[in-house]
């Protein structure tokens, strides 16, 4: 046995390449002796080594080539797997890392005035938002907040309960500007951000507040025109997609996808705001001096079916008066008394059922089914002609004209002016009125329907009746919409929602305005009179009924006047309807005067020429400063245009407008060396409604009885974030509802947009039928 | 030559590359301010509208010593004589800077 054999295997390691590795220092486990391949003792020479270190040397190499062929081919397999398989997902995934999308708000479409004045318009700006789950110290970034922000903007405590909700989203602040933006910024304080938002602005604050509603914090109309117009005026969100760094700002060169937002539409209505500032102040002083629970007046324009000026007041609970947040002249009706019986006289007239000389006995009572109607003042029986019957407004008259009609045809007009159906408006909310339907009339409704009770109607209704007749008998649709304009400025007419009817004949509507001037001129509506023009119009006292019962309420009327002016040409109406007037209850008492002073306004305001004819006389001794020519006219009251144009220059200062009755007088009250006020002289041409004074005569002066300042309410059940924009400098805001400007509604700390007005989807339903006793009455003028 | 030529591309890629981004950032830049821009006009309109409501118009007139007059006079002339004539209708309101 050779000693060799028992001698270590010296290159076992090199034997173990390829296999299993044995670690250094250690001796097999298995004995020499059984080693299966021992190593012939003529390898052991140098040539030997060689062969066996090549053969080493290309396996090892084989084993590289193989494993890097399978690294590159499991490379391949992964890229394929990346770039193939997975490419989409990849790609998306990738995409959501640097693409940002950014909404685009949309602007809110503007509401205007007939001449473009802004009543309601968005303003984008700035809220301060928190996610207080990144806040670790809600006292020390409240501390620091409060710090940028203006004194006494909010209470600290507030600030702090806000950034401990367990929440991701705490509105902070509303209304922060650029510069206030930018402070806040620079501090970086963690948790904090700003979020771009729209608000709704009125600029007029409560002007026409009822007409164009309200919008919530969400921007959403919720009554009035902003819901009446919703879809229009909400637009379309855009959107921004671009690349972006982990910074957030835009890649250069980087991908970007811009849909632009296209702004809401923006709408002009027919609303005056310069007259229904005054419409307001006038109404508001009407209210307080008749010691009416609130009232209604509106004034449109009869040829077009335009509203102009449109007021809703109200008294509130402090005794001052203000404007309202429903639409009372659409959404509540009342029954209309006498100013609905030009209804039955001009569907008599155009029935040829009588003729304004057709005479009637009268008595001052008269029985119709088992009821007894009659007449407010007690008066002998008269033999009255048609015209007599309504310049007295006499219910036993106009009864019994109604019953030459017959009921059908009395309900066949009555919903032909457009009783009983909404108005071409179509506002949110508004009342069609109540009209019974024909089987269900009883047999004292041809008493009580003629005189205009048993019905409802609107305010806006009424009016619409009065100009058909001042439109020659054709019902134009009442409207409040003239135009709407897009983001590109196009502006397109809004078209009719109706086309005119033609309810009675121009020569029943001409008669009937020569009966309704009568009325003003020597009936129940003489307070009526405008200096300087014909008026035609209607006086109404209607009782009111009781809403749990049948029956009227003893001592609750609605007074009312309807009519228009000029006579002879008319361009305005004018209804003004008060409730529960106290001093007293007749519309020829309390609404009339009204009635006058806004049409006096009107005519003025759109420079609307005095009646010619009888109206307009000389006051000054004409045969001191007149021609020959112009005494002739001086005595009979008739202007020619050849006499004008002769001696207008001339007599142009002492020349005045006076009722007819006057002219022989000359008055002192109209000599300007006589009077110490101040007089503005004002040259009337024939003027559209479209272009008025530029300025409202400063004869207006409305804000002499300005509407009563709301009182500063809080109305939030919960603090809300205060609003900077709406801020008053010098008041806490966070648990204190802000104070309105004077005239204001009542507003929460948030804004007028979560105000707690009611939409205008109610309607008060107030109506009786068949009531024991009708009284339906109008005064005397006092 | 043909190094000089890639070397010379090369850095004009990364100028023009340097130059759109400066250009990206300026552009990011007035992007900004043309929105800080708009917002100002926003406020502004709403400030020169709350100005120019009758309200305001006649507190101001009030407060520098105007009053309304005691009586109104319509002097005749000659177009008031004639018999009115109605225009083609309300001329619609001039809306160009209204928005």
């Amino acid at each position: 046995m050779s000693p060799s054999w028992t001698r270590p295997n010296l290159h076992a390691r090199s034997v173990a390449i390829g296999g299993r590795r044995r670690r250094p220092g250690r001796a097999s486990r298995r004995p020499v002796g059984h080693s299966k391949r021992p190593v012939p003792p003529q390898r052991r020479n140098t040539g030997g080594v060689v062969a066996v270190d090549r053969r080493r040397s290309r396996r090892r190499l084989v084993a590289l080539n193989s494993f890097g062929i399978l690294l590159v081919v499991a490379m391949m397999g992964r890229s394929a797997q990346l770039q193939v398989l997975q490419r989409d997902t990849l790609a998306e995934r990738g995409d959501r890392q640097r693409l940002r999308e950014t909404v685009i708000r949309a602007e809110r479409g503007d509401i205007l005035d007939r001449f473009g004045a802004p009543l309601a318009m968005s303003v984008r700006d700035w809220r301060l938002i928190a996610d207080p789950q990144l806040i670790a110290n809600p006292s020390a970034t409240a501390d620091l907040v409060l710090a940028k922000l203006p004194p006494r903007t909010v209470e600290r405590a507030w600030m702090v309960d806000k950034l401990s909700e367990p929440t991701r989203y705490a509105i902070l602040v509303n209304g922060i500007d650029d510069d206030l933006k930018a402070k806040i910024e620079a501090a970086r304080i963690k948790g904090v951000y700003f979020s771009e938002r729209f608000r709704r602005e009125n600029p007029a604050s409560d002007l026409a507040r009822s007409i164009i509603g309200r919008v919530d914090t969400e921007q959403r109309g919720t009554s009035g025109l902003e819901k009446m117009l919703e879809n229009e005026l909400t637009g379309r969100d855009g959107e921004l997609i671009s690349e972006r760094s982990e910074r957030g700002t835009q890649i250069p060169g980087g991908k970007r996808t811009l849909r632009p937002a296209v702004s809401g539409r923006t709408f002009v209505t027919t609303i005056d705001r310069s007259l229904q500032y005054a419409v307001d102040g006038m109404t508001s002083k009407g209210i307080a001096d008749s010691g009416a629970r609130g009232g209604v007046v509106i004034v449109s324009d009869v040829k077009t079916g335009e509203i102009l000026a449109l007021s809703n007041m109200e008294v509130t609970s402090d005794g001052g008066v203000r404007s309202t947040g429903r639409n009372t002249a659409l959404v509540s009706v009342y029954e209309p008394g006498s100013v609905n019986k030009v209804i039955t006289m001009a569907a008599a007239i155009e029935e040829r059922a009588v003729t304004p000389q057709t005479a009637l006995i009268v008595p001052d009572f008269y029985k119709v089914g088992d009821h007894r109607f009659k007449d407010d003042v007690g008066h002998k029986t008269m033999r009255w002609t048609i015209r007599d019957v309504l310049v007295n407004s006499s219910n036993v008259g106009t009864i019994k004209v109604a019953q030459t009609l017959t009921k059908t045809r009395l309900d066949r007009y009555l919903r032909g002016f457009g009783l009983g159906s909404k108005t071409a408006i179509d506002f949110p909310g508004e009342s069609a009125g109540i009209m019974l339907p024909l089987n269900k009339w009883t047999s004292t409704s041809i008493g009580t329907v003629p005189i205009g009770q048993g019905i409802s109607v609107t305010a806006v209704q009424m009016l619409s009746v009065y100009n058909t007749l001042a439109n020659g008998g054709v019902r134009m649709p009442m409207r409040l919409l003239r135009s709407s304009v897009d983001d590109r400025g196009v502006e397109t007419p809004v078209a009719l929602r109706e086309q005119p009817v033609t309810v009675v004949s121009s020569a029943t509507a001409a008669t009937m305005t020569s009966m309704l001037v009568d009325v003003v001129d020597k009936g129940t509506g003489r307070a009526a009179h405008v200096k300087g023009y014909s008026v035609a119009g209607k006086t109404g006292t209607a009782q009111k009924p009781n809403e749990r019962s049948r029956g009227y309420r003893a001592g609750a009327y609605v007074a009312s006047f309807a009519g228009y002016f000029p006579a002879e040409s008319p361009r305005l109406s004018v209804i003004v309807v008060l409730d529960e007037p106290q001093t007293s209850i007749y519309g020829g008492v309390v609404a009339a005067p009204l009635f006058a002073e806004v049409a006096r306004w009107a005519g003025q305001h759109y420079r609307i020429p005095p009646s010619a004819g009888s109206r307009v006389v000389l006051t000054p001794d004409p045969s001191t400063v007149l021609s020959a020519e112009m005494r002739a006219v001086a005595r009979t009251g008739n202007w020619s245009a050849a006499t004008i144009r002769k001696n207008a220059l001339p007599a142009a200062a002492s020349i005045a407008s006076r009722p007819a009755s006057a002219a022989s007088a000359p008055s002192s009250t109209v000599l300007p060396s006589t009077r110490r006020e101040p007089t503005a002289v004002t040259i009337a041409p024939v003027a559209d409604l479209a272009s008025p004074s530029t300025s409202p005569p400063t004869t207006a002066a409305p804000a002499a009885v300005p509407v009563a300042s709301a009182p500063a309410t809080t109305a939030t059940p919960r603090p809300t974030a205060p609003d900077l924009a709406r801020r008053e400098p010098e008041r806490p805001r966070a648990t204190v509802a802000p104070t309105s400007p004077p005239s204001s509604a009542p507003v929460t700390a948030a804004g007028a947009q979560t105000s707690g007005e009611s939409t205008s989807t109610q309607t008060n339903v107030v109506v009786a039928t068949g009531a024991a006793v009708v009284s339906n009455v109008d005064a005397p003028n006092p | 030559m043909l190094l000089f030529g890639v070397v010379l591309i090369a850095f004009a890629a990364i100028a023009m590359h340097s130059q759109l981004a400066s250009r990206q950032l300026r552009l990011n830049v007035l992007r900004t301010d043309v929105d800080a821009a708009e917002r100002e006009h926003q406020r502004l309109r709403l400030t020169v509208a709350e100005l120019d409501t009758p309200e305001q118009v006649v507190s101001s007139a009030y407060s520098l010593g105007l009053v309304g007059a005691a009586e109104v006079e319509f002097l005749p002339t000659a177009s008031t004589m004639e018999p009115p004539t109605r225009t083609a209708g309300p001329t619609v309101p001039d809306l160009a800077g209204g928005r």
